[in-house]
């Protein structure tokens, strides 16, 4: 199960990093569909996770430690950042079209909300990694151990 | 000892690298940019004029996002265009998003057609990884930030506590 999230997020991270710059890959049709598609992965890393979301989300107001209620916080931002990234993202698609949506709103603010909400989600990514990073030293020994 | 030497090292290489990021990406500026758009004013002056193709998207784009404002950005005559270019041009120079679109006309034509017929942003060149290279550099240099700060963190809780004992 380890080894299954680990390599989930080195992919999502490097689709991540590939979506940061639209020119950077194959385009702005890449992009788009890249952009909803990392969508999905990103609710089965929630999924993955759930055990631990149930729990601090029932002691959040109780007893948590003060640690988990900073990751907690921290990811309820990068849940927020993702589902902005993916809205806006839809509302300025050019390649795919989503006009039925109807999402209303100036292209003016979506386009500067992609921006602004993708480089600060790529912020909070950061340091959502960083205060995990006992788990991923975890799980390099192990692969060290296991070879 | 040294181990930790060399992590130190290596540490502070990527932080002094992701802050010339920051810089090169204009990392700061595109972060708050929405919270500076609260009129069309701002938002020219504070970043699509620099942005590049953003600037002249929104110029031909007006309030609503139907299909339309496409159709005109594809019309736009070329003296606007470059006169448009030239606004931008000195504070434009360092950019590294402008430089690449710069090097390709293709680019600064616009490739798109309208919806539907998705292409390329730059025909010729499809992978292009220096700034998503850049990004990576940013995003560790958060994650370092975080590792050392978190560790200075435990760090002082831990002396406090010898202390009440
Ligand atoms: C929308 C984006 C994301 C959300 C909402 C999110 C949310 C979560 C949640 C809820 C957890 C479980 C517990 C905790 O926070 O302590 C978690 C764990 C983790 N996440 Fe994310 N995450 C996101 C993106 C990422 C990305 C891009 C990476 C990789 C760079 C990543 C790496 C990790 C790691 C290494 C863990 C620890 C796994 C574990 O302890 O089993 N996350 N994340
Ligand atoms: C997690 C997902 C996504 C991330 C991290 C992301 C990130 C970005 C970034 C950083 C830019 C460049 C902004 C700039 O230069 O000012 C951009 C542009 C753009 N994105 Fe996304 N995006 C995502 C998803 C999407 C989705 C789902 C769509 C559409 C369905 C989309 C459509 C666009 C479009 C049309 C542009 C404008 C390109 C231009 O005119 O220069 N994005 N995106």
């Amino acid at each position: 199960m380890n080894r299954i999230k680990l390599i989930l997020n080195i992919l999502l991270l490097i689709v991540m990093l590939l979506l940061m710059d639209p020119r950077s890959f194959y385009g702005l049709e890449f992009h788009e569909w890249a952009g909803l598609i990392i969508g999905l992965f990103f609710i089965l890393h929630k999924a993955l996770n759930w055990s631990w979301i149930k729990i601090v989300t029932v002691c959040f107001f109780k007893s948590s430690p003060n640690r988990a209620r900073l990751n907690y916080v921290l990811d309820v931002l990068l849940l927020a950042g993702m589902v902005l990234m993916i809205l806006s993202g839809i509302a300025i698609a050019r390649t795919i079209n989503f006009s039925w949506m109807n999402l209303g709103g100036s292209g003016m603010f979506w386009r500067v909300m992609h921006t602004s909400s993708s480089f600060i989600t790529l912020a909070l990514f950061g340091i959502h990694l960083g205060l995990h990073w006992k788990w991923v030293q975890l799980r390099f020994k192990f692969k060290k151990v296991a070879s | 000892m040294s181990k930790k030497i060399i992590n130190g090292i290596i540490s502070l290489a990527i932080v002094i690298a992701a802050l010339y990021g920051l810089s090169r990406l204009r990392f700061i500026e595109r972060s708050i940019w929405i919270f500076k758009t609260n009129d069309m004013q701002n938002t020219r002056r504070g970043g699509f004029e620099r942005g590049g193709r953003e600037g002249r998207d929104f110029r031909t784009r007006p309030q609503d996002f139907g299909g339309r404002e496409r159709q005109n950005f594809e019309n736009l005559p070329d003296s606007v265009r470059q006169r448009l270019l030239a606004e931008r041009g000195a504070r434009v120079e360092n950019d590294s998003l402008r430089e690449s679109r710069a090097l390709n006309d293709t680019a600064e034509r616009g490739d798109f057609r309208g919806r539907g017929e998705g292409r390329d942003f730059r025909r010729g060149q499809s992978v292009r990884l220096v700034n998503v290279g850049w990004f990576f550099i940013v995003f560790a240099g958060f994650t370092v930030i975080t590792i050392y700060l978190d560790m200075l963190l435990k760090l002082i809780k831990r002396k406090k506590n010898q202390k009440e004992c």
